[in-house]
């Protein structure tokens, strides 16, 4: 990934420094969901992926824009159907990003996390769900704030 | 010009960056095993919960004020002070990560220093949800010290700059802080200077480095230099958390029995923990990998990493963590060729000394080790083992309050609400366990 910020979250020395031998894994390294541990994960046992070797389409560098900065949730409701987003689906949220009209964004709502559809308004926010039934909720807490913003839905269809 | 950017109360920081539930609620943290007190957010410290206090003596206030006391729990903390690492090198030019919660950065050549410390603030806060505070000066040390009366001072908004002070400012902070919360000084050397009745960082600020030098070390002269604002350290980019320890051997013949994987991984632990001490280091993370031979149809590549609930250099938390490690990854009926043990996020063990907010090893364990190191130098190899393998398996430590991993594990995962607002806090790991592991990952490592 060739973000500024990525750059500098990798800024170490040769993650192979030090060690003489080389121990190569035979499979693919255990998938990780946090790419910051992957990476220093990856600085203790080196993996030839993480050299010069094209490892193809790495999904990390497809869904996490700024590693730093993103996290992933599970979705629990059914407010936001309208909206695609069902119960038990896990969401990725940049907290980096900032939100516009129409971004669907996990909020602190008085001491709890929601997940809404933000709507700018000429002083503040709105946050609406994708179901007319719940009602339009109008921050009014002080530390009431937007977390980040949802960038991927990811949702497993056969099990 | 240096900045050093520290997170505030960073364990109870870290506590709270899934809970807004707990923002402005009193929050502490418990060393290894719930012993005692770590880390205390600001409204804990005005309950009157004092630093390094043991739990069961504090449980009334605990009780009395609605404290959330939680157990140790290093592997988030690790995971969010990487991420505020990795915040902070976006903006800064060039980094030392000093500790878990602590950087120095390179701020020569910028021309609005206080400017991108605010920035530098509200990023950290913004992408990760950890509050920080920026201390910015002509050396270390004053960045050092600005950043303690950044903390310390509402006026100062988080961001304090020495070059922007007056000088009578200037004065009055030296005057009212003592020269125990100066840098470097630790309490044993700050008694030696209360002898010489220097009290205050003004005191040192105003005594003959050469003076200092010949009485005490070349330490102290470089801090009487650094406070007047004549750089004498330099930023260290290649910083011990960025070092490690690996041991690693081929079997003489190819092993299949769980016992003797994890015996030899108890001696890579061994051997690895050893050469750690000699350097002074602790490491915070241990790995464990092991293989079959690469070259045969039936492979098994095993690895994985824990984190220690505090860094350790301790032979046998080491071990009893790596056999645990290796138990963990083994597949039976799988014919191994090679085994090895990493120690990661190693930090400096005397940089840590009198550092309160993790107390890591304690005095008993550390002069058992300096023992077990000076017996096995004299009599060379390793004279004397520990029965790692069998602590390993009963090794475990009490942490009844432990959060969930939010950051590193798939099932322990924030849950966020859609359906229904204002319902209060739900518990953030819910009984009904997502489905999301990836299927191969676990026949990998879980067989
Ligand atoms: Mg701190």
């Amino acid at each position: 990934m060739d973000t500024p910020e990525r750059k500098n979250a990798l800024k170490t020395a040769d993650p192979r420094a030090g060690i003489s031998e080389s121990l190569a894994p035979d499979e693919n390294p255990r998938p990780r969901m946090s790419p910051l541990i992957d990476d220093r994960i990856r600085a203790g046992f080196p993996s030839p992926a993480s050299g010069d070797a094209s490892c193809g389409i790495d999904l990390n560098e497809h869904l996490i824009r700024n590693p730093a900065a993103t996290f992933f949730l599970v979705v629990s409701g059914d407010s936001m159907v309208g909206e695609g987003i069902d119960d038990g689906d896990m969401v990725i949220v940049d907290r980096s990003v900032e939100p516009r009209s129409g971004s669907i964004v996990v909020a602190a709502i008085e001491g709890d996390f929601t997940l809404k559809r933000f709507v700018k308004t000429a002083a503040s926010f709105e946050l609406h769900s994708g179901n007319p039934e719940y009602p339009v909720i109008h921050p009014k807490h002080e530390d009431d704030h937007i977390v980040g913003v949802v960038c991927w839905i990811l949702r497993k269809c056969s099990r | 010009m240096f900045a050093l950017i520290d997170g505030n109360s960073f364990f109870a920081s870290c506590e709270r960056v899934f809970r807004p539930d707990l923002w402005r609620k009193p929050v502490i943290v418990l060393s290894n095993n719930d012993g005692c007190v770590i880390a205390r957010s600001e409204e804990a410290k005005k309950a009157g919960i004092p630093m390094g206090a043991p739990f069961f003596k504090i449980s009334g206030l605990v009780e009395r004020h609605g404290i959330a006391a939680f157990s140790c729990n290093y592997e988030l903390y690790a995971d969010l002070s990487a991420r505020m690492m990795a915040c902070v090198a976006s903006l800064a030019p060039a980094l030392e990560v000093y500790s878990i919660d602590e950087a120095f950065a390179d701020f020569s050549g910028i021309t609005d220093a206080s400017a991108l410390g605010v920035k530098i603030r509200h990023r950290v806060m913004r992408w990760i949800g950890i509050p920080a505070c920026v201390g910015i000066g002509a050396s270390k040390t004053l960045a050092k010290f600005s950043n303690h009366l950044a903390k310390r001072n509402p006026r100062f908004s988080g961001v304090c700059n020495w070059l922007d002070l007056t000088e009578t400012e200037r004065l009055q902070w030296m005057r009212s802080t003592s020269v125990f919360d100066l840098w470097g000084i630790g309490r044993k050397l700050g008694e030696k200077l209360l002898e010489q009745r220097i009290r205050t960082v003004f005191d040192l600020y105003g005594a003959d480095p050469a003076l200092m030098r010949r009485r005490h070390s070349v330490t102290v002269e470089r801090i009487v230099h650094e406070l007047h604002g004549i750089p004498c350290l330099e930023l260290e980019e290649i910083s011990p958390a960025q070092r490690q320890v690996l041991r690693s051997r081929s079997f003489a013949e190819e092993v299949s029995d769980i016992g003797e994987i994890k015996a030899a991984v108890s001696r890579h632990a061994h051997s690895a923990a050893a050469a750690l001490r000699r350097w002074n280091g602790l490491a915070s993370c241990v790995g464990v990998m092991i293989r079959t031979n690469r070259f045969k149809a039936e492979r098994h590549f095993g690895w994985d990493v824990t984190s220690l609930p505090a860094p350790s250099s301790d032979t046998l938390v080491l071990s009893a963590a790596a056999t645990r490690l290796a138990g963990r990854i083994f597949r039976p009926g799988m014919k191994y060729k090679k085994a090895g043990v990493v120690l990661l996020e190693l930090v400096d063990a005397n940089t840590r000394t009198g550092d309160l907010f993790n107390p890591g090893d304690s005095e008993r364990s550390r002069a058992l080790m300096q023992t077990i190191d000076s017996i096995n130098s004299r009599y060379g190899g390793e004279a004397v083992k520990s029965a790692a393998e069998l602590v390993g398996t009963k090794w475990h430590t009490r942490r009844e309050r432990l959060s969930p991993r939010y950051t590193t594990r798939w099932d322990e995962l924030r849950r966020v609400d859609a359906g229904t607002t204002n319902t209060g806090f739900k518990e953030p790991v819910s009984p009904r366990r997502p489905d999301f592991s990836p299927p191969r990952s676990e026949s990998a490592t879980r067989a």
